[in-house]
């Protein structure tokens, strides 16, 4: 194993959770007046995680497994879905969208411990990487999914390279607009409703709703001069009263941030403006390259670089980033970047995205993919070369 | 009845404060390296309040209060009678708890938690039932040090009846003992949670748990200048000393004074003796200092509340002394000597501190002689 190939390793092992906090993600949801509901959801990761898109059609068998390797849960899938995969695990999903409107965001949650199911419960363990497929090909609004939680026991799965499960929360919102969030905490499964709808990562979610009490302050009006012994102080200009707004991208701020700007923003009309308000909220989170970066420290597994079984030999991240740039000591630094950042049309099932270096919007008509006949399951690459719509000979046509 | 007469008769026990409205109020100990533990505390209130100073000599026999409709018929009040002298500070409104130590060297301080606080059921079950303003009385009297209140403070109910008007009280407990063992009791959703208080801080809302989360969102801060930066073409210096604490919270909500009290007190160069400890607290608790008028609790120009550090203390639990200034005499500290009550074992006050709290500033002129007169 070459000095290259083992940065790899140490970048992959680190990136996806050995060290806390190592990538960010962001979601929330905006409803428009004509009742359009967008959820909106960036993921960053320090490395190319080669994320497809991927078809699930209706009527699919699913079997997942116990912690023991025996048989789990095992189910008809009643939706059809789009999900989004990476790091070679080719039908686990980190988002996803079904024919219902219902949609499930998984975001890094890196203190989280799944349940144990015993033996007596091997029918219905469930793996963390089943988990976003048990939702979506299973249910159409987010009540449902509630309702039937407690039906399941989601453990773990190592993923090899980790030496770990991927720990994850989980946002589910629906086509009427209603927002559940599920957390494995200390190896109990915690349900909350969260009307507020906005997600990034730790620490858990009913910290961050008592944490947004202390920004309470922020006011998009701008504040009145002031008066000191006759000279007058006036604000600097608008935006000054937003003062203290946390500008960082650490997963506290991006949640105070974020759920601020929804709460300010006047409602979409319609879902176009939905899709516009929500891209311009989630551009705030937006990481140019080199803003975030992990020290990459060397006590991680040296194993041969594969990810269930898919070869990591072509990982690399952005630039010089996601590769590690190799410093004293064998530490390493990656970049992290928002690799694709998704757009959810819940009300017409159009799954709208872009990526890091082509940021025009792409979408896929769910409705009409499911009802194409027994399509089988189907995948598309995310990442695309930049791409312009060149408007030249527009006006060279113009006399 | 005169007027201060009237405030001191409706003193029923010792420590008296309960705070339904917001108020702010900050604790920090610190230890010295010849092994004196030292707190600095402030109490903060919006609007004008009378404190006491009292002393419960040992021998005393104390009956706790209990809801009548709530418990067995054949229930029998806890009952006991103090082991320990102790002595500290209350507020002449309501009963409840403040600022006070035994004679063994256990302080304990009650502050404000607000929209958390939810005291204990209590069922014809309970054998051990404690209204949250004995609960001052029965921890001093009986314990000497942390680990005996962690073991018997599971063991009782504790109740407080809701007070017309204003709710019932929202208070969490710092409890801290001569060797610099410290805890945080807070009683949330009708449920005991004792935190180990690993910060050595409190402040008020939400409960200890989740400042302790919160501070990790501060990990950057540290006493270190940046000094320079290296930028594609030019180089940035820093303008002064102090810029690696930038982000440091300057406002005087609860969560900001726990993340500026705690991270300074971790900073802090360590003291060798209670003198210098003294010294440290004082300019821990200086930095929440709230000039009059920053903070208005109130109805802002109709009906302002101006909250101020009414009272700060800085007690000594090794040489069981207590430091007292109130917002109008801050620029001097008073020292009283519990040694000397704990001696006399009796029983004292409430009485009123402002008839103590006067002191102008020590004028020193006289003694700068000049030279020639030297």
């Amino acid at each position: 194993m070459n000095r290259f190939m083992k940065i790899l390793c140490i970048v992959m092992a680190v990136c996806l959770g050995l060290v806390p906090c190592a990538n960010a993600c962001t979601s929330f949801y905006v409803k428009a007046g004509d009742g359009t509901v967008v959820v909106a959801r960036s993921n960053e990761f320090g490395i190319d995680a080669k994320s497809q898109i991927v078809f699930e059609p209706a009527g699919k068998i699913f079997a997942s497994k116990s912690p023991d390797g025996g048989q789990g849960r095992g189910w008809t899938s009643k939706y059809a879905f789009l999900g989004i995969n990476g790091m070679g695990l080719k039908e686990s999903f980190g988002d996803g969208m079904n024919e219902a409107g219902l949609s499930v965001e998984a975001l890094y949650f890196t203190e989280g411990k799944y349940e144990t199911p015993g033996p007596e419960e091997a029918a219905n363990a469930l793996s963390s990487n089943d988990f976003i497929s048990w939702i979506l090909s299973n249910f159409a609004t987010a009540d449902e999914v509630k309702k039937e939680l407690s039906s399941v026991r989601v453990w773990g799965e190592t993923v090899e390279e980790l030496g770990g499960p991927f720990l994850l929360h989980f946002a589910v919102h629906d086509a009427t607009g209603n927002c559940i969030v599920i957390e494995f905490i200390k190896g109990e499964k915690k349900v909350y409703d969260h009307p507020i709808g906005v997600m990034t990562n730790m620490p858990e979610l009913p910290w961050q709703i008592t944490n947004l009490r202390n920004f309470v302050n922020l006011n998009p009006l701008i504040p009145k001069a002031k008066d000191f012994n006759g000279v007058e102080i006036k604000p600097t200009g608008t935006g000054s009263g937003w003062l203290g707004i946390p500008g960082d991208w650490s997963p506290p701020s991006r949640f105070v941030r974020i759920a601020y700007l929804v709460n300010t923003a006047p409602q979409a009309k319609d879902r176009t403006a939905a899709l516009n308000l929500a891209k311009h909220i989630l551009n705030t989170v937006d990481i140019p390259l080199g803003a975030v970066q992990a020290e990459l420290k060397s006590h991680s597994p040296s194993k041969e670089s594969t990810v269930n079984g898919a070869s990591l030999g072509n990982l690399s991240g952005k630039e010089n980033g996601g590769q590690g740039k190799a410093k004293g000591g064998g530490d390493a630094i990656a970049k992290e970047y928002t690799q694709w950042s998704l757009l959810l049309d819940l009300s017409n099932r159009v799954m709208y995205y872009y990526t890091y270096d082509d940021m025009n919007l792409k979408s896929i008509d769910l409705k009409k993919l499911a009802a194409a006949v027994d399509a089988p399951v189907q995948f598309i690459p995310m990442v695309e070369d930049f791409s312009v719509a060149d408007r030249t000979n527009k006006l060279a046509e113009m006399k | 009845m005169k007027q201060s007469v009237k405030i001191m008769g409706a003193v029923m026990a010792l420590f008296l404060a309960l705070a339904p409205c917001a108020n702010a109020c900050t604790f920090v100990d610190v230890e010295a390296k010849d092994g004196s533990v030292v707190i600095g505390r402030s109490i903060e209130w919006g609007f004008p309040m009378e404190y006491t100073f009292s002393v419960v000599p040992k021998g005393q026999s104390f009956t706790a209060s209990y809801p009548a409709d709530k418990v067995a018929k054949d229930f029998k009040p806890m009952t006991w009678v103090s082991k320990y002298a102790y002595a500290g500070v209350g507020v002449t409104v309501q009963q409840g708890l403040d600022s006070a130590q035994n004679e063994a060297g256990l302080n304990i301080e009650g502050l404000n938690l607000p929209g958390f606080t939810e005291f204990q059921a209590v069922t014809p079950e309970d054998k051990s039932v404690l209204a949250l303003s004995d609960i001052g009385d029965w921890i001093l009297g009986n314990f000497a040090t942390v680990q005996e209140v962690r073991e018997a403070l599971p063991k009782v109910t504790v109740w407080t009846p809701a007070v017309a008007a204003q709710g019932s009280a929202t208070i969490h407990l710092a409890i801290t003992d001569r060797t610099g063992a410290g805890i945080v009791v807070e009683y949330v959703k009708g449920k005991l949670n004792i935190h180990d208080n690993v910060t050595h801080t409190l402040t008020n809302s939400p409960p200890y748990d989740w400042h302790l989360t919160n501070l990790r969102n501060y990990m950057t801060l540290n006493p270190k200048d940046m000094v320079t930066s290296e930028r594609e073409g030019y180089t940035l210096k820093e303008l002064s000393t102090g810029d690696g604490m930038t982000g440091l919270p300057g406002d005087f909500k609860s969560a900001s004074r726990f993340v500026k009290v705690s991270l300074l007190r971790s900073f802090a160069a360590p003291v060798s003796t209670a003198e210098e400890a003294y010294s440290l607290a004082g300019h821990l608790i200086n930095t929440v200092d709230i000039p009059r008028g920053s903070v208005n609790s109130g109805d802002y120009e109709e009906q302002p509340m101006l909250e101020t550090a009414q009272i700060t203390l800085i007690k000594d639990l090794k040489n069981n002394k207590v430091f007292v200034a109130d917002y109008a005499h801050r620029l001097n500290y008073l020292l009283i000597d519990l040694n000397k009550f704990f001696a006399q074992n009796k029983k004292i006050g409430p009485v009123l501190l402002s008839s103590f709290i006067n002191q102008a500033p020590m004028d020193i002129t006289d003694a700068i002689k000049y030279e020639e007169d030297v």
